[in-house]
């Protein structure tokens, strides 16, 4: 049976396995299903979110009756201002992924920087540091980016830098737990007695090998803000209607659950979970953990 | 009659890198038997087969291993269906930190001699004393992290016992002690193999504990058996050439050592 | 131990120290003000200036903080603008609605995530295992307040199995004496099993909204922390000499992974005290993140604060808790040192 095969595959070294990447990477793919499935619906998402925009509708034109319900015409049928909601989705790709792209990327960056000092410099600046991600972590992310979403005021960069933040913790962690493994070794010592000075040690030798276990939660960060999006959505804060963005149109969609017209939020919704799916799978499978 | 019989055992893992190579070798009762090698030799690997505790993604690919004249290839938990017993190289991270010592030895007993509780508790401590532990009583209620690493591996062999082994197999026992307490094992161990007649293979890559110990001598190289004879005979007059360079390099870790 | 316990003490005081500093920082200091926010873009500017002296906002910074502090130690929260009454009393009054909610999740979350997840990592790569792990993907994917509304839609709208999203009891039904403030024990103690039964309905979806996102996480951390240990030493000693297998994963594994598996209950306890604001809204739950919705609603920031500060209070706390019930399971912390 193919079970023995797999369970063999997870416990004989995952290093070896990544290490194949190099080894020609469309064949390791396939022995990846997860990766590949991951890989394969986000590259669907980009090349839908790039053409699609010219192929639908207007996404904020009444382009027939409100709610009529999915058909030929409407595939995920329209709205209570008849907009067609699978035109809405289709437009809505790129902002969602730009997002979730940009929050984790400012979380990985501010959080990597954060991590590389308090694990290279280590003593007071470690301790303090640390602290400050203990209290961070104190709030549940999506409660502080909510709280600082409001207090700093409202537009698309700033969601995104709220959201960041409320991501740095994690990542600090990951990257100082690197750092301190990292710094013992040959290589690092190498470039201290050379006399380099302590940034260029951090930032040019220490980070891009610490950087790994990051890269994994870039995945993952990725899909949680995606989520988070949607929930500030939903409270009315960050993104706001008439925008075409999943988390807002579940959002309008919301009320007409109840009354029966489930494919207003079910779309929307569906391509969300979807979505933060496929980066889970890319992610897991990063992170080693393989099926 | 030898206590175990190994017959061509090979060894494979999952993605069909062989590890070892049609191995034969005996062990008689109360007898100590060597098995040397350099780490990636495969001697870990066939205590392990051995003992059928194999890791997950490695498996046996061919051969019989018989106990006492009988076929117990394909028994499963062999410590309790043939009396197998078995230590290990770091004795500390072999016990459960959150048991106390005199309970894991106790588990054992109930397990392997089918006593209650009770009477497995007490006789634990009996173990305990035999194994030379001081106090063993007031040592029973300790947990791992208090004890050293030479009582700890002291618990081990009280926990071999508790099996009434007939076969113990022993990876590299005395590798993380210290020189002083290394000896002391050594020789309980020794004592112990001549009173209860059990067989003893005694894996290692130290070849002043072979002489010390070992009775016979099985030499392992890239998973082949490459020699094998009397203790004395090859410590003195190795034929094989790797035996050679194995006696040559811990001769001038020896002089290195003294320098 | 005693020095365990003091120093995970004073971290948890660190913590909770930093904690009103920086709600306040987020509150008081970023750019954005507010009393503007309060009171909208079209207010005019003497009516902001009014409101900016009745919070005491044009005090210096340090004045603010420190009266701000002295208050916390009394246990004033300042006043809630939106509503007049004081910020403590409007979400004290709330947080047993919120405690029974998360802890109903939390109750979800174990039973489902804690044996599947301990089925993982007993037998890796089979079906248990995968189909487990395909589930904690699917539930970490799901917007919360998406799969809310599919579970309404279902179990309320079409299936009519569990009543509709009206809040903790149906309309106009009288709650139980308030001793604890959760109806299902209040109305237990009160001996109406009816009510409790009513309250455990009301109580069903929301709680699977909250439990089913979470069960994911603790499946997550269960599996890895077990299977984590199935590589150490004393469990090849247990598998060596032939300890049952069950008995190996719940005596020798299980007991050894508990450190992060009660780690992981308190972080997903503390995310279920923090999810609950979306999950209130939507099932109309009358709790601290209801409060937390409508302040979001009328701007006040002042209400928002006291929220934050309390969810992260609670969850500190959670933590401590989590660590010194540690402290007793683990003999290494227990009875402190290792050999010597």
């Amino acid at each position: 049976m193919s079970t023995a095969n797999t369970s063999a595959n997870t416990s004989a070294d995952a290093g070896a396995t990544a290490g194949s990447g190099t080894r020609g990477w469309p064949a390791a793919l396939l022995h990846r299903p997860f990766l590949l499935v991951g890989v394969t619906i986000v590259g669907i998402l980009l090349v839908l979110g790039l053409v699609g925009p010219f192929l639908v509708d207007d996404p904020s034109a009444r382009v027939a009756e409100p709610f009529l319900a999915p058909s030929g015409a409407h595939w995920f049928g329209t709205d209570s201002f008849g907009r067609d909601i699978f035109a809405r989705c289709v437009n809505a790709i790129w902002l969602d992924l730009a997002i979730g792209v940009s929050v984790a990327v400012l979380a990985m960056l501010i959080g990597s920087a954060i991590g590389v000092i308090a694990g290279y410099l280590g003593g007071l600046v470690d301790d303090v540091i640390m602290r400050c991600v203990d209290i961070l972590m104190a709030f549940p992310g999506f409660v502080l980016a909510m709280i600082l979403l409001v207090s700093i005021g409202e537009s698309l960069p700033k969601l995104a830098i709220a959201l960041a933040i409320a991501q740095v913790a994690p990542f600090v962690r990951l990257v100082r737990a690197k750092v301190l493994s990292e710094r013992e070794l040959d290589y690092v010592a190498a470039a201290r007695v050379s006399g380099a000075r302590w940034p260029r040690v951090a930032f040019r030798h220490l980070l891009p090998n610490s950087i790994r276990p990051a890269a994994v939660q870039l995945t993952l960060v990725c899909g949680y803000s995606i989520l988070n999006v949607s929930g500030l959505a939903y409270l009315g804060v960050g993104i706001h209607p008439p925008t075409a963005e999943w988390g807002v149109m579940v959002s309008e969609g919301a009320a007409n659950m109840l009354t029966g017209q489930w494919w207003t939020a079910f779309f929307p919704g569906l391509l969300i979970a979807i979505t933060v799916m496929a980066l889970h799978f890319i992610g897991d499978d990063l992170g080693g953990d393989r099926a | 009659m030898s206590r175990l019989v190994v017959e061509n055992l090979g060894i494979a893992t999952a993605a069909g890198n062989r590890i070892l190579d049609d191995v034969s070798f005996d062990i008689a009762p109360g007898e100590i038997v060597g098995l040397v090698g350099e780490s990636g030799s495969g001697k870990s690997m066939t205590s392990y087969a051995v003992m059928g505790i194999l890791p997950r993604g490695v498996h046996q690919t061919s051969g019989r291993i018989l106990v006492d004249g009988q076929d117990v290839t394909d028994v499963e938990r062999r410590s309790v269906a043939c009396h197998f017993a078995m230590i290990f190289q770091n004795p500390r991270d072999s016990l459960n930190p959150l048991m106390r010592v005199g309970e894991q030895v106790a588990r054992m007993v109930a397990l392997h001699q089918g006593v209650s509780r009770r009477d497995a508790r007490v006789q634990a401590v009996e173990l305990l004393e035999q194994v030379r532990i001081a106090q063993p009583a007031e040592a029973a209620r300790k947990y791992p992290h208090q004890l050293s690493g030479g009582m700890c591996q002291r618990i081990m062999i009280a926990m071999a016992l508790a099996c009434r082994p007939r076969l113990l197999l022993a990876d590299e026992p005395t590798t993380a002690l210290d020189v002083t307490v290394q000896s002391q094992i050594l020789d309980l161990m020794v004592e112990l193999t001549e009173q209860i007649q059990c067989g003893v293979l005694l894996v290692t890559h130290d070849l002043g504990v072979v002489a010390e110990t070992c009775d016979r001598v099985n030499v392992l190289n890239h998973g082949n058996l490459v020699e094998h004879g009397p203790a004395m005979d090859l410590l003195h007059h190795p034929q094989h050439e790797y035996t050679r360079y194995l006696l040559d390099s811990a001769r001038e870790l020896e002089v290195d050592g003294r320098a | 131990m005693l020095r365990y316990v003091l120093r995970r003490l004073a971290i948890s005081v660190v913590t909770v120290v930093g904690l009103v500093l920086v709600t306040f920082i987020v509150v008081r200091i970023l750019p954005g003000d507010a009393a503007a926010a309060r009171l909208g873009p079209e207010a005019s500017q003497a009516d902001v200036d009014a409101l900016r002296t009745q919070l005491g906002l044009d005090d210096s910074l340090p004045r603010q903080l420190l009266d701000y502090t002295t208050g916390l130690l009394k246990g004033d929260l300042g006043p809630a603008v939106s509503t007049g009454r004081p910020v403590s009393d409007e979400l004290f009054d709330r947080l047993p609605a919120t405690i029974e909610l998360a802890f109903a999740g939390l109750v979800i979350a174990l039973l489902i995530g804690f044996p599947w997840g301990l089925l993982a990592a007993a037998r890796p790569g089979r079906v248990g295992d995968v189909s487990g792990r395909l589930f904690a993907v699917l539930g970490s994917s799901m917007a919360p307040i998406w799969l809310g509304l599919l579970l309404i839609f279902g179990f309320y709208s079409t299936w009519h199995l569990f009543p509709g999203p009206v809040g903790r009891l149906a309309i106009g039904t009288p709650p139980p004496p308030e001793v604890t403030g959760t109806y299902v024990l209040d109305s237990l103690l009160a001996g109406d099993f009816g009510l409790a039964w009513q309250s455990i309905r009301y109580l069903a979806l929301p709680a699977l909204t909250l439990g089913l996102g979470a069960s994911a996480a603790v499946f997550k951390m269960v599996r890895s922390a077990v299977l984590h240990t199935s590589e150490s030493g004393f469990v090849r000693t247990a598998r060596a000499y032939g300890v049952p297998g069950r008995e190996v994963l719940l005596r020798d594994q299980l007991r050894n992974a508990m450190l992060q598996v009660l780690t992981a209950i308190g972080l997903v306890f503390g995310f279920l005290l923090g999810g609950n604001i979306i999950v209130e809204r939507l099932f109309n739950w009358p709790g601290m993140g209801r409060v937390a919705y409508d302040a979001l609603g009328s701007n006040d920031l002042g209400l928002l604060q006291g929220y934050a500060l309390i969810i992260g209070t609670l969850y500190i706390l959670l933590n401590l808790a989590v660590d010194l019930v540690y402290g007793v399971i683990d003999p290494r912390v227990r009875l402190g040192g290792s050999n010597s």
